[in-house]
């Protein structure tokens, strides 16, 4: 954050949601609910591939957000995604090692009873609509579902490697910021994530789409 | 990649910074010439390609709700920390910990280094203390011991037993005001009941008797059912009076003693029928010291020292009322020496010389009193520190964000 701050409290993108304001190490002011606003998506696409739980998602990126705002004073000011990413992969190690040891069989999805149709329980199928053909919707969700299970098959920290540089656009460099790890650990555990990646999905090629189908 | 003629594929690694373009120019073409050479290395290029377009494709999942706290979030952070506040949490563990561990140091040398003399000045302090509460007590006590010729023949008649805890008394400054006070309490009501009792019946007495003596014959007519009592106001008598008392032998030393005694021993045998308050007050203590002086058991307490007040008020002259106090300090070790001379007894008086004189000069009270404030200073910075660093410690094992 050495460029103007986006996020300062009373700009313009502050008007949808009540200030929040908060002050990094150096004294810098920022608009917390800004920054939230700003980093959600990410975050909860990262916990809910981390997780493969959209609840546990749900509670992992809250979760992620309050202690960040807990945390915002040792904020440095520098790397601002990586360091909101960090906090959310932190989270998220702490569910899945949570999980791991109160195991559990997930119900999902969960059926729509129709209580509230204007706001549908979310759920892994429950996708925004993209206007797509029935088959186009199913073969991509075919596809969806096969990377996410592939992407479940590897270790964690690899998973949370390539979710943050493959899926969300980090660089390495802030990859590595958020990992709290060197950049060589970071293309080691991309380049080990991929090929174990390629070789989960070369073995369920079948279920794979023709143009994502690869031939040894 | 050609080495020594010999192909060697691609790193995998370089193939994924080759994908990410992440390679030098360099480094790329040397790929580029690999990859078109190798079919391998290409097979492996085109593999990693796919898998990475397949997760850069991967469709993004909508948060289903927004995670915007609320206007007055929780309460127990301080997020909108000052500069200074931040500045000081961005200081080191390690720092804190010096710095607790200097002050500790610096507060056991202050501790150590000056203990003896802390401790003397304290001894000194103390004492002063002392002789400053001494001089209210003296002016009391003075009058007593110079009171000491109206009262050898006390000193004498008393049981020798009964002097030690009185000299423990003018020996110890604390223990003395407290008897003082006793004895000045009794001599005001010696002398609030005088002048009421005086007046109504001194019939049996010439009037030229002197006030001491009206006061006795006061006394007596107290106890008006006694005759002996009567008989000790007339001087030639005093020993049969006092014979006549049983429960009162040891009062046959002296004539003063014995018209003291006669006036205790009178209600002796009817101790319980003595009707006035003054009779309950004086003669009871009275009483029970004659029993206690015939018998060997000495009183234990400094109580009874004020009940031997009455005694010297027998004392032929009239003004020897207010010395009455004689209790205390006369009572003294050698009852021979306190006999002899007034100034004697005045020489064994609370010796000052254990009570050391005020030698604390003013420089040495302040240098204590700054040491005191070192002190003070050095361990509210330990303590301030050390709660710093417990602080410091515990927000560092939080899980880092």
């Amino acid at each position: 954050m050495t460029a103007a701050n986006p996020f300062q409290p009373g700009n313009p993108n502050c008007a949808g949601h009540a200030p929040l304001p908060v002050h990094d190490r150096g004294g810098n002011a920022y608009c917390f609910n800004c920054i939230i606003e700003h980093f959600q998506s990410p975050a909860y696409n990262l916990a809910r591939r981390m997780l493969n739980d959209w609840a546990l998602a749900e509670d992992a990126v809250q979760d992620s957000f309050i202690a960040g705002y807990r945390a915002f004073p040792q904020f440095r000011g520098d790397n601002l995604p990586a360091w909101i990413m960090r906090i959310v992969a932190n989270t998220c190690r702490d569910a899945l090692r949570a999980r791991r040891a109160r195991p559990a069989v997930p119900l999902d999805p969960l059926p729509d009873l129709g209580d509230n149709p204007g706001n549908p329980i979310p759920s892994a199928v429950n996708l925004p609509s993209t206007a797509e053909t029935p088959e186009q919707h199913a073969e991509r969700s075919e596809l969806r579902r096969a990377i996410e299970a592939g992407l479940a098959t590897l270790p964690t920290e690899r998973r949370l490697t390539i979710l943050l540089v493959d899926v969300q656009g980090f660089s390495y460099e802030d990859a590595a910021a958020a990992l709290n790890c060197s950049l060589g650990t970071v293309k080691s555990r991309l380049s080990r994530g991929r090929s174990e990646l390629r070789d989960y999905l070369r073995a369920a090629g079948e279920l794979l789409p023709a143009p994502f189908r690869q031939d040894d | 990649m050609w080495i020594f003629g010999k192909h060697r594929h691609i790193n995998p690694d370089t193939l994924s910074e080759y994908l990410d373009d992440r390679l030098s120019l360099r480094d790329q073409a040397r790929v580029d010439r690999a990859v078109a050479a190798c079919t391998h290395c290409q097979a492996e290029l085109e593999s990693r390609r796919v898998t990475l377009s397949l997760l850069r494709e991967l469709p993004p999942v909508l948060p289903p709700r927004s995670f915007t706290l609320p206007a007055p979030p929780l309460a127990e952070p301080s997020p909108a920390a000052s500069p200074a506040t931040s500045r000081l949490a961005a200081l080191p563990t390690w720092a804190y910990a010096t710095a607790a561990t200097m002050a500790a140091i610096a507060l056991a040398f202050l501790l150590l280094v000056d203990t003896p003399g802390l401790t003397t000045q304290q001894n000194d302090f103390t004492d002063q203390d002392a002789i400053a509460a001494l001089p209210q007590a003296e002016p009391a006590t003075r009058p007593a011991a110079q009171s000491q010729p109206a009262a050898p023949a006390e000193s004498m008649a008393a049981p020798a037993a009964m002097a030690e805890p009185q000299s423990e008394q003018a020996f110890t400054p604390e223990a003395e005001p407290a008897p003082t006070r006793i004895v000045a309490m009794v001599e005001k009501e010696v002398i609030r009941e005088v002048p009421v009792e005086v007046t109504p019946e001194s019939a049996g007495v010439a009037s030229s008797e002197p006030a001491s003596v009206s006061a006795m014959d006061s006394i007596s007519t107290d106890h008006s059912a006694a005759p002996a009592a009567a008989e000790s106001v007339s001087q030639p008598a005093p020993a049969p009076a006092a014979a006549s008392a049983p429960s009162a032998p040891a009062a046959t030393a002296t004539p003063p003693t014995a018209q003291a005694e006669a006036t205790a021993a009178a209600p002796g045998p009817q101790g319980p029928a003595g009707p006035s308050g003054y009779a309950n007050g004086v003669t009871e203590p009275r009483g029970a010291t004659g029993q206690q002086g015939t018998s060997d058991e000495p009183p234990p307490t400094p109580i009874p020292t004020p009940t031997a007040t009455p005694l010297p008020t027998v004392t032929p002259t009239p003004t020897a009322a207010p010395p009455t106090v004689t209790p205390t300090p006369p009572l003294d070790t050698d009852a021979a020496t306190g006999m002899a001379s007034g100034g004697v007894a005045d020489s064994a008086m609370p010796p000052p010389a254990k009570i050391a004189p005020p030698a604390m000069s003013e420089p040495a009270a302040d240098r204590k009193i700054t040491l005191r404030l070192i002190q003070g200073i050095a361990a509210a910075l330990t303590i301030a520190l050390l709660i710093a660093l417990i602080l410091k410690l515990r927000r560092n094992r939080r899980p880092s964000h």
